[in-house]
């Protein structure tokens, strides 16, 4: 009798505890990265004390990179509203961690921001987010001195090569390789429901195209200046490297009084056309998480629109360089004169917006560039062959989505 | 006689030239076993302001500098906060994990009820599954209670002490070394169990007692899987494990690379430390336990 009371006491103890966490609920956890934690705070703190002066706010440290896999753990724990790169929309939304834009929202966060970040927010004709950045995206860093005309990958390589310095591209990375495969003209997309399923995969890489785009990998890769990376931190000679925003400041320090950017180059296919290099653009977006309360979501709304506005943008850009996805804030002075910026918007242009793409699709691209890279298929393969390998990988990525 | 001197000049030859291989091939293995902690150890002084503070493609650094000690405790992150999470849950995990053990095995090995050997055995084989399976099904528990994310301090030495009286088996090893004939002794002379078990065992035990402290003491300050789970998204509860190790990873952290090696060095000391003290008493713990029982 004495244990069974001892139980029970515990058991209500504990759900005092629960019950009590559960109506002091006017705190908004916001997960945005380490670098913006300060500048979040700031902003949310006064718009929140403007407008719904019962609520707090709680920043904390989680990358744009980690927040599906930190949410997934517990969505019910997780962050009210959190940043996140855009291809863990469609795992986000199986997990019920994204609660739909406001209806009321929809037309200003399209008309505001460009098209891409507004695509990137969209699960098949809803939207689940709120875009903060278009600067998720490669280009072409080089040294002044080596390269001389940036427009050409066969003279940037040419340059490398004569001066003794090393190409780097990534191309055994799903992510790089499109550069080659979209620029000749192959796609690669698939589509998904509104849950974030899978349903049919667009792709053509099995084409001329495609054998146009394999090509060219193979003849960069056997430049002797090719160099397999993309970061500029464990890049030890650097000519030309395509490589994003987030290594700018490193490339700077690296490359010194011969820093520069550009797009990509276009190159010369294999059938005597020129081809312009694509790739991906990706984009930061803003969710919010369902609530149970009403209120509370309305709270998160608001706020998260306040977050991802113009406004907001283009300060955070002046505090940490997030290049805006916000029209007008991508017209501002400061973001006009970065070029790192100036170079991926002028590549954004070229890209297309990165959709939703199955965790397996990475690893047989790194298949893929690693075949290239190991000289398993090399300019001495015959058309038939490379067009099987193409097929090969065009039949996996199909069975994918199925 | 010649002969037997020429043997034995032949023998102590081939000695020395075993000696040498042996000795060749063990400086080949302690430089291989060394490398990754001078590595860490230089990497920690090259500065993240004069140099790249990301991986680079040299060991020592050009400049020798601690601005990375300095970062760490200049208050731009929460190390110290986390260092300190740390320190408390592996402190609190120490004692508390000694007393439960201290008790079990006493029990376990000078008293004789029913249901013994089938516990003895039970926590054995339940001990053979690695903590962490119990991973998910815990969170949740600790989550009604509130010991996660922000209440993750308590909650991991919660979880770390709750399950410790199944590591009884050195520690009962090494009481049952001790004679049973003391404690018959203590009893005719009319001890309760309680005064023998403090006055008696205990200061007989003292290398079994600085053994289980420093094992349990070093299963939190090593941990990482448990503290990132329920720790996870509340960076000031996080230890120095879960929250440094997101310097290598991350594209927010460029360039803290070096950072991260001061952090780990840091983390590194007090154990060295507390290993090369209590070294004597952990060897005679380890032994004195291993008898079978």
């Amino acid at each position: 009798m004495k244990n069974l009371s001892k139980v029970l006491m515990g058991g209500m103890v504990a759900t005092l505890i629960a019950s009590t966490t559960v109506m002091a609920d006017t705190e908004v956890k916001i997960w945005v990265a380490d670098a913006t934690v300060e500048f979040t705070k700031e902003k949310a703190e006064a718009f929140l004390a403007e407008n719904y002066p019962d609520y707090s706010v709680m920043v904390e440290a989680v990358g744009e990179g980690d927040a599906a896999q930190n949410m997934l753990t517990d969505v019910e724990a997780g962050a009210d509203i959190y940043i996140f790169a855009q291809d863990q929309m469609s795992r986000l939304v199986s997990a019920g961690a994204l609660e739909e834009v406001a209806p009321d929202n929809v037309p200003v966060v399209t008309e505001s921001n460009d098209a891409g970040s507004v695509s990137a927010a969209m699960v098949g004709d809803v939207m689940y987010a709120y875009p903060v950045t278009s600067d998720n995206g490669y280009f072409l860093y080089y040294d002044k001195s080596v390269v001389t005309d940036p427009t050409s990958l066969e003279a940037v390589l040419a340059d490398c090569e004569a001066a003794g310095k090393s190409f780097y591209m990534e191309i055994n990375s799903g992510w790089y390789q499109t550069a080659y495969f979209f620029g000749a003209g192959a796609q690669l997309t698939y589509d998904t429901d509104d849950q974030g399923n899978f349903t049919a995969c667009n792709t053509g890489y099995a084409s001329e195209q495609g054998l146009v785009a394999l090509k060219e990998m193979i003849e960069v890769a056997s430049s002797p200046a090719f160099v397999n990376g993309s970061s500029v931190g464990s890049a030890t000679n650097i000519g030309a490297i395509v490589d994003g925003t987030w290594d700018a400041t490193s490339a700077k320090e690296v490359l010194g009084e011969n820093y520069a950017c550009a797009k990509l180059p276009s190159f010369t296919g294999a059938d005597g056309a020129t081809y312009q290099l694509s790739g991906f653009g990706g984009f930061k977006l803003l969710g919010v998480k369902p609530q149970e309360d009403e209120a509370k979501l309305e709270v998160c709304d608001a706020l998260a629109a306040y977050l991802s506005s113009g406004e907001v943008q283009a300060a955070r850009y002046d505090a940490v360089a997030w290049g805006p996805s916000n029209l007008e804030a991508q017209k501002s002075e400061a973001v006009q004169a970065d070029e790192a910026l100036s170079a991926l918007a002028e590549q954004l242009a070229y890209t297309i917006p990165q959709g939703q793409y199955p965790g397996d699709y990475w690893t047989l691209a790194t298949g893929l560039g690693d075949s290239i890279i190991a000289g398993e298929l090399t300019a001495e393969t015959s058309d038939e062959d490379l067009m099987a390998a193409l097929q090969e990988f065009e039949n996996t990525c199909i069975s994918y989505a199925e | 006689m010649n002969n037997k001197s020429e043997n034995f000049a032949s023998m102590k030859r081939k000695q020395r030239i075993g000696n040498a291989f042996c000795y060749a091939l063990l400086v080949l293995i302690s430089v291989i076993w060394l490398f990754p902690f001078v590595g860490l150890l230089l990497q920690s002084f090259r500065s993240y302001a004069t140099e790249y503070g990301g991986m680079v493609n040299y060991l020592v650094p050009k400049n020798f500098s601690l601005d990375n000690y300095r970062f760490l405790f200049t208050g731009e992150t929460n190390f110290l906060r986390w260092y300190g999470n740390t320190v408390v849950i592996a402190i609190f995990v120490s004692i508390g994990q000694t007393i439960f053990v201290l008790c079990v095995s006493y029990a376990l090995s000078r008293m004789r009820f029913k249901g013994r050997d089938f516990l003895m055995r039970f926590w054995l084989i339940l001990g053979m599954f690695p903590g962490f399976l119990t991973l998910i099904c815990l969170y949740f528990l600790l989550k009604q209670m509130g010991l996660t994310q922000a209440g993750a301090v308590p909650g991991l030495i919660l979880v770390a002490v709750a399950s410790s009286g199944m590591g009884y088996y050195v520690c009962k090893g090494y009481f049952d070394t001790l004679p049973m004939a003391l404690d018959e002794a203590a009893r005719l002379d009319g001890a309760s169990r309680a005064r023998i078990f403090f006055e008696l065992t205990i200061p007989l035990a003292k290398p079994i007692i600085i053994y289980t402290a420093l094992v349990a003491f070093m299963a939190p300050w090593c941990d990482f899987i448990m503290a990132s789970y329920i720790a996870f998204g509340h960076d000031s509860s996080y230890n120095v494990a879960v929250a440094m190790q997101r310097w290598v990873f991350t594209n927010d952290y460029q360039g803290y690379f070096t950072r991260f090696c001061a952090g780990g060095v840091l983390v590194a000391v007090p154990v060295t430390l507390l290993f090369m003290f209590l070294q004597k008493y952990y060897v005679e713990g380890v032994t004195g336990g291993a008898v079978k029982g």
